[in-house]
């Protein structure tokens, strides 16, 4: 009974073993996101609203004041879930606005018309939420990475509801599920199941090639899986109904997402955002590229006219990794703008046209 | 002309930001456990880490070396748990909260697993605050008796002590899970 306990090497393995598997049990949401929103150069030297944070702010009132936590919340009463099937109850936010999205509370709308339009509320919307559209590149239709503000319920049912129906906020981008497709999606802690309806999704639409068809299911994969923040396999259904395959593919086993490299853009501008204002002196842009020799090029254009442009550096060689750029835009004229980042092409125009992305933005 | 491929990062030419994202990568799953060991909540402990982060960001000019980085990490996690669960004392009062969210993995082996873990956050709750951070670092981050030390503030010989009187707590609450293997404890007669 006096026994020190930790001598007993057995009860310490016992010990250790309990308490790593109680801590593993639990999941974090992706963090990312908020961090780096939060240790922006500009974060806490400006005393000016920094224009490059107002995509992570509410949008059209939707989300506002503790959302982060209530995100957080969502995230693992749904992961706490044990029936894997999503469920309106498991996170009421989520089932009344991603479930059954009505004009007013989707996503995309509010965004859409007026991304920034109303005033801050002052606290950041950290849970943004990533979701993968299609766009075009000189190597064909590849993947592009947009995050949309985060509605306040599970985070990975947004994601797959807003990937298949769109639309994105950059008109770039597209969809390439056929319209009326929506989707519910839940993970488990295990697999991330996708629940499709809206038609015949089971065979690949006439019209549609297999590379889209491909890529329309990647578009989900990768979707989900980023608002998850985990690469955990995605099984998907038709109707509530496990299914032999989805638009041609095959779907009876979860799946993996397909190699970056051949299936997303190797130049993904996510900072402007589309539509975003700036009103202070500096543009902060940033995005994810993998570059040749780690260097690409960016312009800002008026109309066809480039009025300021130079050289970024991604922060990793040959595999998609962070960049910024931060511009000095005080003698810019108020007006319209496109920010536009375009990999370095080290065949000197002999292959493919680099990987290229670009984002409409206003100056104040 | 590309340099010689380095496969280690250069610690020392990384700025904060790309410390922040590489740190991120292989430290914010484990750290957020370590917080919700102490916290309870899954939600808080994500605001804990995010803290520490942008903390260490603001910090990593000083720091500038990967292991000093993640004790500051380490120390901001315990101390920002710290404070927030004095806040969420104060909350729970109020309304009263679901105990600890521990996910399962799948709907068969859920009920038991589900169990044994509250049990286990039930258990380390009820510790004082100090037994309950070292037997965290203990026995989830495995650090030695002087990290723990370092990451507290504290004597190893607190550390000890803690340790000893954290560890015997939990043999007598957490006995039916400890004792598959063994004989029961105190059963030398």
């Amino acid at each position: 009974m006096s026994d020190d306990p930790r001598l007993d090497p057995r009860y310490d393995a016992r010990l250790s073993e309990l308490i790593s598997d109680t801590a593993d049990s639990v999941e974090p949401g992706e963090g990312l996101t908020a961090i780096r929103s939060r240790t922006r150069p500009d974060h806490d030297q400006e005393t000016t609203m920094s224009s490059s944070r107002n995509w992570l702010y509410a949008v059209g009132g939707a989300v506002a004041g503790t959302a982060a936590v209530i995100i957080a919340i969502a995230v693992v009463s749904q992961l706490n879930n044990d029936d894997p099937t999503p469920s309106a109850s498991s996170s009421p936010s989520a089932s009344e606005s991603v479930g059954q999205p009505s004009e007013s509370t989707a996503p995309t709308d509010a965004a859409t018309d007026s991304p920034t339009s109303s005033a801050p509320t002052g606290t950041p919307v950290e849970g943004a939420v990533p979701v993968y559209y299609a766009g075009d590149s000189g190597r064909g239709t590849v993947l592009f990475r947009e995050f949309q503000p985060g509605i306040g319920g599970d985070p990975v049912a947004q994601s797959a509801y807003a990937t298949v129906a769109g639309p994105p906020l950059d008109p770039d981008y597209r969809t390439l599920w056929p319209a009326g497709t929506e989707a519910t999606a839940s993970y488990d802690g295990d697999v991330i199941t996708v629940d499709l309806t809206g038609g015949a999704l089971h065979d690949r639409p006439k019209g549609m090639s297999k590379r889209d068809a491909e890529l329309a299911v990647q578009q989900v994969v990768y979707s989900v899986q980023g608002a998850a923040g985990e690469r955990a396999g995605v099984q998907l259904l038709l109707d509530g109904q496990r299914t032999d395959q989805v638009l041609g593919q095959p779907a009876s086993e979860p799946l993996t997402n397909a190699d970056p490299t051949t299936t997303l853009s190797m130049m993904n501008v996510t900072l402007p955002e589309e539509g975003m204002v700036v009103s202070g002196d500096t543009l902060d842009a940033e995005g994810v590229a993998s570059a040749f020799e780690a260097t690409f090029q960016w312009e800002i254009r008026l109309g066809d006219q480039a009025v300021a442009r130079d050289f970024g550096m991604t922060e990793a060689c040959c595999e998609l990794s962070p960049w910024t750029v931060s511009v000095d835009v005080a003698d810019l004229a108020p007006g319209m703008y496109t920010f536009v980042a375009t990999n370095d092409d080290p065949s000197g125009g002999e292959g493919f046209a680099p990987d290229s992305d670009s984002k409409t933005f206003v100056i104040e | 002309m590309a340099g010689p491929v380095s496969p280690a990062p250069a610690w020392h030419e990384t700025d904060a930001d790309g410390a922040v994202e590489q740190l991120y990568a292989a430290h914010w799953r484990p750290l957020v456990r370590l917080s919700a060991l102490l916290v309870r909540d899954v939600g808080t402990a994500e605001e804990v880490v995010q803290d520490a982060f942008v903390a260490l960001h603001a910090k990593w000019g000083s720091l500038r070396d990967p292991d000093r980085a993640i004790a500051y990490l380490r120390r901001a996690v315990v101390n920002g748990s710290r404070s927030r669960l004095r806040h969420l004392k104060v909350v729970r009062a109020h309304a009263e909260r679901q105990p600890a969210p521990t996910v399962a993995r799948g709907a068969d082996e859920a009920a038991l697993d589900t169990h044994r873990r509250e049990t286990v956050m039930e258990a380390l709750a009820e510790l004082p605050r100090r037994q309950r951070e070292v037997i965290a670092l203990r026995y989830y981050v495995d650090l030695s008796e002087a990290e723990i030390a370092e990451t507290l503030g504290i004597s190893r010989g607190a550390v000890k002590s803690h340790a000893s009187r954290g560890a015997a707590a939990l043999r007598e609450s957490l006995r039916h899970h400890l004792g598959d293997h063994l004989e029961p404890p105190g059963g030398s007669t």
